[in-house]
């Protein structure tokens, strides 16, 4: 069977233009995303997986943002081609967006009425009346309770969680193919991330959303993805089913990731790993592999030119570990 | 190209060097660094460095004096003898627009300082004590803040009389209760930080702390509220010459210069142009140093 | 039940502001050496000393400062010291409404273009709209007003002959002057909320409003203008603080018979009561002002509530 596919994001830059350089916060994203498929982002702070998720939307801010190269297809349009006007027929309508900060998405001197009202009034030809009450369904579905009194108030009376379930059903109100979910829980209580997460899992089921979860929780990515692709300043180093890697992490870095999950069930009291040094500096990257830096296993090849994305056994890695050239090769 | 060799393992001492960082400012440098982007801002800092060495230097290589008074040349237009041409009693203009910068930029700086002073040491006792202290000390700030600043100084100059040791006074009693309540709210978030906590648990006395701990810290805010005040209390200079409360004769500041041209505006437009061109310059000068620096030394826009 | 304790409080602080006001003018007015009657020409002593218990100058100061103070309540400022057919009450009410014509036409003129002079600046940051807007605004906080009064005369009024140099009495003579009023609040207003819409333009929920595929219009008018300008309305105190203080010298260079004007010659006769009573009453204006302006602030900004205030 082949398989549909939703987005495709080839060879994708972003660059953000400052006082101390460039800074190359995306530099050739290539991946896709089928309907109804979860994939999961992740990767340290600063890895581009947040300006990912905005270039998708074509919400980077500019200046100083930029893409410069590359494209993003979606039903058989590019569209870092289209033209403006079709872009908000896209936005909130097609591919809608969570953000990480519940506190400051919502706007402080409007109503949640007006703040859900308006997507609908943009999208859909209801009248007042039927989004009023379309308004109380989408409470109903992120379990709010109260919904009409909570539509007549203002977002610094409600709490975090709160809010975040607001956001949700503005994502989801105008029942979009794909949602863009940049950290939705990182700044909640972890009692309401779960909450959150088994929410947006819920929604999943029932409407057969795609989802883009970008996160640096691993245990997020697990707990709802079917593919991963891990990103290492700008790139991805890695793209594999949920399983795979978890079972066998197949780039260094993705390896250090997995260790530096603290697990309950280590009985001896081995300290939690680390991966070395810190992230690179976007402005000044490291030459050839960024990674190699902090890698254990780095070769002299490594600090001389970057490896590229390659398919082993199935999945994706860019290592030269993998490299068929590798004499030392890791064949597993 | 890509041969066995390649794939041996790297030496780990190779990777130390490799690792490149940018080399960290403190302070002072982020914020010049950031300053000299500005372009606005270098040519305003330029200027006011220009106007300065003009004011200083600049009546000693002209031949003649603020009070020399000749009644044969009255009223000269600007030419080679007198560039900027003579007045009503025959004085050299240009030489008299030197003394003024020096007698406004005085003004600009020592009110400025006055205030400073008086400004961080109060703002910094109210945020730092808080509670009942800084209640009562910020009901009287609020009292003199609802009254316009500029009525305080002019009740002030009628009492004092005309003179410049009087407008320091004046602008010096009425001007820094902005300052103090910048201070003010600056200490008041940063004395709940833990490198003040850190301070305190170490033993440091609440002078110490306030000093060396928590003033050094607001010098950002510090630095434009101050640049910023200095164009201020020239204009509020220039205002009072031109309601009779400046300083008085034969010493003159831009802004006496400036409200004697306006009797004359219809005759001689030229003894109003050139006080005013400078206090405009300086203004202006100040005004865009003013914005850079808050621009360089805001942390809010920091990224 | 909170609003009422919120608007009594405010009162009473009002009441505080305007009682230490005229105390410290009546002292600083006692604190003059030589008093009020000390001319070039001295008077005969029958009659400096008839003048002085007319207004009770030979009694002592604390007599002085209680008769003064229970005036006040009264709303009585006194008469003039100069012109003793005057009272202080006369001028206000005869003065006072020409400033105020004046000053209004200047604080709406400075609340439209700086508004949108400073909107307009923040959608094309670093363009050239903005760069000619921001250099206005420089030029408008940079020039004193006097400087800028002059200017206008001399090269509008006088030289191009559009508007008439000085005077009052037809809507041609307000222009002038009520340009020069606005300069300085329409560029402090123009950078105020150029600032304040980049700021807001950065915000999340400007993000989000544009992830929800709202046309720019829409992100731009509902979501960034309010809370752009939101700040704005606490400037009106300090704007109407600025339009006064600058009315003694606009209407002084333009010859307008306002309280501006009034009060500049009342400095140069040394008219003390006129100084005085003019100085309470801009203060209790202000302060009047500057209240109203906090409770409307509370209406327009959810964020703000008075209950919050008050614990």
């Amino acid at each position: 069977m082949t398989k549909q596919t939703l987005l495709r994001v080839e060879n994708l830059h972003t660059e953000f233009r400052t006082l101390f350089g460039v800074v190359k916060a995306v530099r050739g994203i290539s991946f896709e995303i089928s309907p109804g498929e979860t994939i999961g982002i992740v990767g340290e702070s600063g890895c581009g997986k947040s300006v990912t998720g905005l270039s998708i939307l074509n919400l980077i801010p500019n200046p100083p943002g930029l893409i410069t190269q590359g494209s993003i297809w979606w039903e058989k349009e590019d569209l870092l081609k289209i033209p403006r006007k079709q872009w908000l027929d896209i936005r909130g309508n097609k591919i809608s967006m969570i953000f990480q900060d519940p506190m400051s998405s919502l706007n402080p001197v409007l109503t949640i009425r007006t703040q859900m009202k308006e997507i609908l009034q943009y999208h859909t030809q209801k009248t007042a009346v039927e989004i009023e009450a379309e308004c109380i369904s989408l409470l109903n579905k992120v379990r709010i309770r109260k919904p009409k009194e909570v539509l007549s108030q203002y977002p610094h009376q409600l709490s975090g969680g709160m809010r975040q379930r607001i956001m949700i059903a503005i994502a989801i109100a105008c029942h979009p193919d794909l949602i863009i979910a940049d950290e939705p829980t990182t700044s909640l209580d972890v009692t309401v991330q779960a909450q959150m997460i088994d929410l947006l899992r819920d929604i999943q089921v029932r409407t057969n959303t795609a989802i883009l979860l970008i996160t640096h929780n691993l245990a997020v990515v697990a707990g709802m993805c079917q593919r991963v692709l891990v990103f290492y300043a700008g790139k991805i180093v890695e793209d594999s089913a949920i399983d795979d890697l978890f079972a066998h992490p197949l780039h260094p870095y993705t390896m250090g990731l997995l260790k530096a999950v603290p697990r309950l069930t280590s009985l001896d009291e081995e300290p939690l790993a680390t991966i070395p040094g810190s992230p690179p500096d976007l402005i000044a990257l490291p030459t050839g592999c960024t990674f190699h830096p902090r890698c254990q296993f780095a070769m002299q090849i490594c600090a001389i030119e970057e490896p590229t994305l390659q398919t082993v056994k199935g999945r994706k890695v860019a290592c030269w570990l993998y490299d068929p050239r590798n004499p030392g090769r890791l064949a597993e | 190209m890509i041969n066995d060799s390649l794939f041996a393992p790297l030496p780990k001492e190779a990777l130390q060097k490799k690792e490149k960082t940018r080399p960290s400012l403190n302070f002072w440098q982020d914020g010049w660094s950031r300053l000299k982007q500005n372009k606005m801002s270098m040519i305003g800092l330029y200027l006011i460095i220009l106007i300065a060495l003009f004011s200083i230097i600049g009546p000693f290589l002209v031949p003649y004096t603020y009070q020399n008074i000749d009644l044969a040349r009255t009223f000269l237009n600007p030419s080679w003898q007198h560039w900027f041409g003579t007045d009503e009693l025959g004085r050299d203009v240009l030489v008299r627009v030197m003394w003024g910068g020096r007698i406004s930029l005085t003004v600009g700086l020592v009110a400025s300082f006055i205030n400073l002073v008086i400004g961080v040491i109060y703002g910094g006792i109210s945020g730092y004590f808080g509670g009942k202290i800084d209640e009562f000390m910020m009901r009287i700030v609020d009292i003199i803040y609802s009254i316009p600043i500029l009525l305080i100084v002019i009740l002030l100059m009628v009492i004092l009389k005309p003179g410049l040791t009087n407008i320091f006074i004046a602008l010096g009693l009425s001007y820094w209760v902005g300052m103090a309540r910048i201070v003010r709210g600056q200490i008041l978030t940063l004395k709940e930080q833990e490198f003040a906590l850190a301070a305190k648990m170490l033993g440091a006395t609440n002078r110490q702390v306030l000093f060396k701990h928590l003033l050094p810290n607001t010098i950002g805010p510090i630095t434009v509220s101050v640049t910023l005040m200095i164009p201020n209390a020239i204009f509020f200079e220039a205002f009072l010459s031109f309601i009779g409360l400046g300083v008085s004769a034969p010493m003159a500041s831009w802004g006496v210069l400036a409200s004697d041209g306006i009797r004359a505006i219809n005759a001689y437009p030229f003894l109003l142009f050139f006080p005013a061109f400078f206090i405009c310059l300086t203004m202006l000068s100040f005004n865009f140093l003013g914005d850079g620096l808050r621009d360089a030394f805001d942390p809010r826009l920091r990224k | 039940m909170a609003l009422a304790t919120y608007l009594i409080r405010k009162f009473i602080y009002i009441v505080i502001v305007v009682l230490t006001v005229a105390t410290l003018t009546f002292i600083m007015a006692h604190a003059i050496p030589g008093g009020p009657f000390t001319r070039e020409k001295p008077l005969p002593p029958a009659v400096k000393k008839n003048i002085e218990a007319r207004y009770n100058l030979d009694k002592p100061v604390l007599f002085q400062y209680f008769d003064y103070m229970k005036n006040l309540i009264r709303l009585d400022l006194g008469p003039s010291f100069r012109y003793e057919a005057l009272t202080v009450n006369d001028i206000i009410r005869q003065k006072f409404p020409i400033s105020a014509v004046l000053g209004f036409v200047a604080i709406i003129i400075a609340l439209i273009l700086g508004i949108a002079a400073g909107t307009i600046s923040a959608l094309y940051p670093h363009r050239w709209q903005d760069s000619l807007f921001m250099f206005l605004a420089l030029l408008g906080v940079s020039i004193p007003s006097f400087i800028l009064a002059t200017f206008l005369m001399y090269v509008v009024g006088f030289k191009l002959g559009w508007f008439p140099v000085a005077g009052w009495g037809s809507p041609a003579h307000i222009v002038l002057p009520a340009f020069t009023l606005a300069a300085y609040p329409m560029a402090f207003i123009a950078k105020t909320i150029r600032t304040n819409m980049l700021e807001v333009l950065n915000q999340d929920y400007i993000k989000v409003a544009r992830a929800k595929g709202l046309p720019e219009r829409i992100v731009l008018t509902r979501h960034a203008i309010k809370n752009a300008i939101l700040p704005v309305i606490t400037y009106l105190g300090p704007l109407v603080a600025s339009v006064f203080t600058g009315s003694f010298l606009v209407e002084s260079i333009f010859a307008i018979p306002g309280l501006g004007k009034y009060f500049v010659s009342s400095i140069y006769d040394r008219d003390y009561t006129v100084i005085m009573g003019v100085t309470i009453f801009y203060c209790v204006l202000l302060v009047g002002l500057n209240f109203l302006v906090d409770i409307s602030y509370t209406f327009v900004d959810p964020r703000i509530r008075i209950v919050k205030q008050n614990d």
